[in-house]
């Protein structure tokens, strides 16, 4: 963090940013140098990419937690649909800007893909380990 | 992280509240409604604002989970378009409070969501999203008999009232009682499990556990389908709309 | 493929192995010639590899070896130092990965590797045949950064508290018993090291404690950086809720041109000595020590400096392609050290090893690390961060965004519930 560039943009003064975006620190490269970058290989496929959003969505997009939708068994359009606008930084969110604004139309469409043929069912039965019984067994309703 | 662009947004959305501090990790207790106490509150509810309605949406990141306009864009939430401003009213007002709980990790984020909500704003978006229109269901449906008789009918061996007598027979609800019609399916499902294992008991005398208590997972399943694929009634003269 | 039978297979993994799971007929069914992965450390890192190596293919042998017989999460453990969870909570172990996925676990400490023999070599006499060798034991702290500190003051009355165990409870009941008015130093290391804004997550959660049981009592950090992750936004904390900048401040950062670097601990007179000679007592004194790749990386040949480099691609390491480096003793500059990404890491060795077991080209890798942190419970923030290949032999490229400071409060009340939903998806991602 050695070189800052404050820029204090009231939002009456926003028509140069796409929407009231959320609010936040962006850095390193920036999004031109991130597609370069992004082209100079071949694209990571739908699962390498799939299966990074897991940590938050479940395993293969199938934890049917509260603040995260469950991905797993969505519709290849909404979800399509969905990224590009929160790509688009369209209205805010809570992180799904910060996510989605790196990926180009094929990442997206391949994570689609990759999240239409999983099971869209909770990824296991709530017995996953004696120290979380408590909360496997509120789960366990759904 | 060499670089760093700052961009530091000041807000002009005018909601004025503001966070208290919540105390202690777990959802507060709070006290359930009678007729009484409820019939008071909504008597009591702010006149809602649509404008201000429509900025708290995106504001207070409604929009992020619910969708633009209360369209929900996953099967995890709720859509609210078209819902009764009293219903979300009540609604928003649970979660605050904490009596729509639902166990651990099922309403912690709504609980969170509301906590810097004051009456005002929650009319405001009761308001908003009364006024807003569902899509008309796509594709053919015909419902099946008995899920078309419990919905018109009941099933008196079972003491179950029909549900269109309370949610109305286009599914449009009334006053506290919800709309249903072109409703998430996995959420009605969900919904409905909680009542039935009562894990849902924010409603006044606890009246959807007795009635969903019976219903097999079929029905319930059935229910859902019957009521995602229900035409939207959409008032005619939307409240707080111009 | 050869069947083995059922009496082969308990030789070879022991009963547990024997649940029916997920895998059911096929993953009991590999061949006594399938590949053997085996994973040193049943971390984050080490237990992703093991599920996620399993989704990817039933017939290969899994077996971790880890020293401990249950794993503790490290997020969430400040708040288990706040006392609002408990270390039972973030406490997972073996099970699942045994019964449903066919991982073999032996609680053992791993010694070394005959790299021209693939063996690994146990603490008590075991010599594992591998294939691929996948290496996770998280990092070592450099107690002796600090001069008069160790392991033994760690394991006693100065608690380090950095992996989240019984030092932890030590920490929180030492918090609980500061004087009032007492004084609680915390000493942040230089980077990197584990979880970057943890250090100020735990002082903002120990001064939101103190704020209402020990009001007059203070948190100093003593930082050997001049910048951390969130700065701003634990800044504009601690200036709202804890009077940061003004004489009654109940937290104070001081960095390390202020002379916030320490260089020394005073048992005795419980003292903290920083570069500039200022000397600072502390009634809870909690040095976070400067860190390394773990004592298995180092012991083996695999680190350059402090940490070991590896093949961008496939994480493999310099010194054999059949060895893999991952999670927090990769010289994974500029990704940060978190679970997050030793999950992710995971993800990109395993499908490398797939892709090398089944013949297929190996893919372009690419890893996040979506974290969160807090400042209290109804505080949150978060960092969106990419990492994209950028060649074999060259760091990955980063671009990213974080929290920034907001009067909004919900933003600040959703994320932290974010954050809880995450610890709670994440636990489960990894081991279940």
């Amino acid at each position: 963090m050695k070189k800052l560039l404050l820029i204090s943009a009231m939002t009456g003064l926003t028509c140069l940013l796409q929407a009231p975006a959320s609010f936040a620190l962006t850095g390193g490269l920036t999004l031109e140098q991130e597609a370069k970058v992004r082209s100079e290989y071949p694209m990571p496929s739908g699962a390498m990419l799939g299966d990074n959003c897991s940590a938050c969505h479940g395993t293969k997009g199938a934890e049917f937690n509260e603040a995260m939708p469950p991905l797993a068994g969505m519709d290849k359009q909404k979800f399509i649909k969905q990224m590009k606008i929160y790509r688009a930084n369209k209205f805010p969110s809570i992180v799904m800007y910060d996510v989605a604004r790196v990926f180009s139309d094929e990442e997206i469409e391949a994570m689609a893909d990759f999240f239409a043929k999983q099971k869209p069912e909770e990824w296991t039965l709530p017995n996953w380990n004696a120290s979380i019984k408590g909360n496997a067994k509120e789960n366990s309703h759904e | 992280m060499k670089n760093l662009l700052l961009i530091g947004l000041v807000s002009i959305t005018s909601t004025a509240s503001t966070a208290a501090l919540a105390s202690g990790h777990s959802m507060p207790v709070a006290d359930a409604w009678s007729n009484i106490t409820w019939d008071k509150t909504a008597k009591d509810m702010p006149k809602g604002d649509y404008a201000r309605g429509e900025k708290l949406e995106s504001y207070g990141l409604c929009i992020t989970c619910h969708g633009e306009q209360g369209i929900a864009p996953t099967r995890n939430a709720p859509n609210l378009a078209g819902n009764t401003a009293l219903y979300t009213y009540k609604a928003l007002m649970d979660y605050q409070s904490g009596l729509r709980n639902e166990g651990n990790g099922k309403a912690s984020v709504m609980h969170a969501a509301t906590t810097p909500m004051s009456k005002q704003d929650m009319a405001d978006l009761a308001v908003y999203y009364a006024a807003q229109k569902l899509p008309a269901p796509t594709g053919h449906y015909t419902p099946p008999a008995n899920i078309k008789k419990l919905v018109t009918k009941g099933d008196v061996s079972r003491m179950i009232t029909p549900c269109a007598s309370c949610h109305g027979v286009h599914g449009e609800g009334r006053d506290i009682t919800p709309a249903l019609a072109g409703q998430v399916p996995a959420y009605f499902i969900r919904t409905m499990e909680a009542y039935k294992h009562g894990k849902r008991t924010n409603d006044i005398h606890e009246g959807m556990a007795q009635f969903t208590q019976d219903l097999t997972d079929a029905e319930i399943q059935g229910l859902a389908e019957y009521y995602a694929n229900l035409m939207p009634k959409h008032p005619s003269h939307p409240a707080g709309k111009e | 493929m050869n069947k083995i039978t059922r009496r082969d297979l308990i030789k070879l993994f022991g009963a547990s192995a024997l649940g029916t799971g997920l895998m059911g007929a096929s993953s009991l069914a590999f061949a006594s010639k399938s590949a053997h992965i085996v994973i040193v450390g049943g971390g984050v890192g080490g237990a992703a590899s093991a599920k996620y190596m399993r989704l990817l293919n039933a017939d290969v042998r899994i077996t971790i070896v880890e020293p401990e017989p249950k794993y503790i999460f490290c997020p969430g453990s400040n708040e288990v130092v706040a006392g609002f969870d408990t270390l039972e909570t973030l406490t997972v172990d073996y099970n699942t990965l045994k019964s449903r996925y066919a991982v073999n676990i032996i609680q053992d400490r791993a010694t070394e590797i005959d790299y021209a023999a693939k063996k690994l070599k146990l603490a008590k006499g075991d010599v594992l045949s591998y294939d691929k060798l996948i290496v996770s034991p998280g990092p070592d702290f450099k107690y002796g950064a600090v001069e008069g500190y160790s392991k033994q003051l760690a394991e006693g009355n100065f608690p380090a508290a950095w992996h989240a165990g019984p030092q932890t409870l030590v920490l929180r009941d030492q918090i609980n018993a500061l004087p009032q008015g007492g004084t609680v130093l915390i000493s942040s290391p230089v980077d990197p090291y584990r979880c970057p804004p943890a250090p100020y997550e735990r002082a903002s959660f120990i001064a939101n404690k103190l704020k209402d049981t020990n009001p007059t009592a203070k948190v100093i950090i003593l930082d050997s950086k001049d910048d951390f992750i969130f700065h701003d936004v634990y800044l504009d904390f601690w200036k709202k809720e804890h009077g940061l900048g003004t004489p009654d401040a109940r937290i104070e950062w001081v960095p390390k041109k202020a002379g916030g670097h320490v260089t020394k601990l005073d048992t005795k007179n419980r003292t903290l000595t920083t570069a500039n000679g200022q000397v600072h007592k502390g009634d809870v004194i909690n040095i976070i020590p400067p860190e390394m790749a773990g004592s298995f990386v180092r012991m083996n040949g695999l680190a350059e400096g402090d940490w070991a480099p590896f093949n961008s691609q496939d994480f493999s390491t310099k010194r054999d392609k059949d060895v893999y480096i991952i999670g927090d003793s990769a010289a994974a500059d500029p990704m940060p050290k978190t679970g997050y990404i030793a999950s992710n890491q995971a993800k990109v060795v395993t499908k490398a090893i797939q892709a090398e077991l089944t013949g297929k080209e190996i893919g372009t890798p690419f890893i996040t690390n979506n974290c969160v942190a807090m400042a209290a419970e109804d505080w949150g923030m978060t960092v969106a961060e990419t990492f994209r290949y950028a060649g074999n032999h060259h760091p990955y490229e980063e671009s990213y965004v974080m929290s920034d400071p907001t009067d909004n409060p919900y933003y600040r009340h959703i994320r932290a519930e974010v954050a809880k939903n995450w610890q709670r998806t994440f636990r489960k991602d990894i081991f279940s």
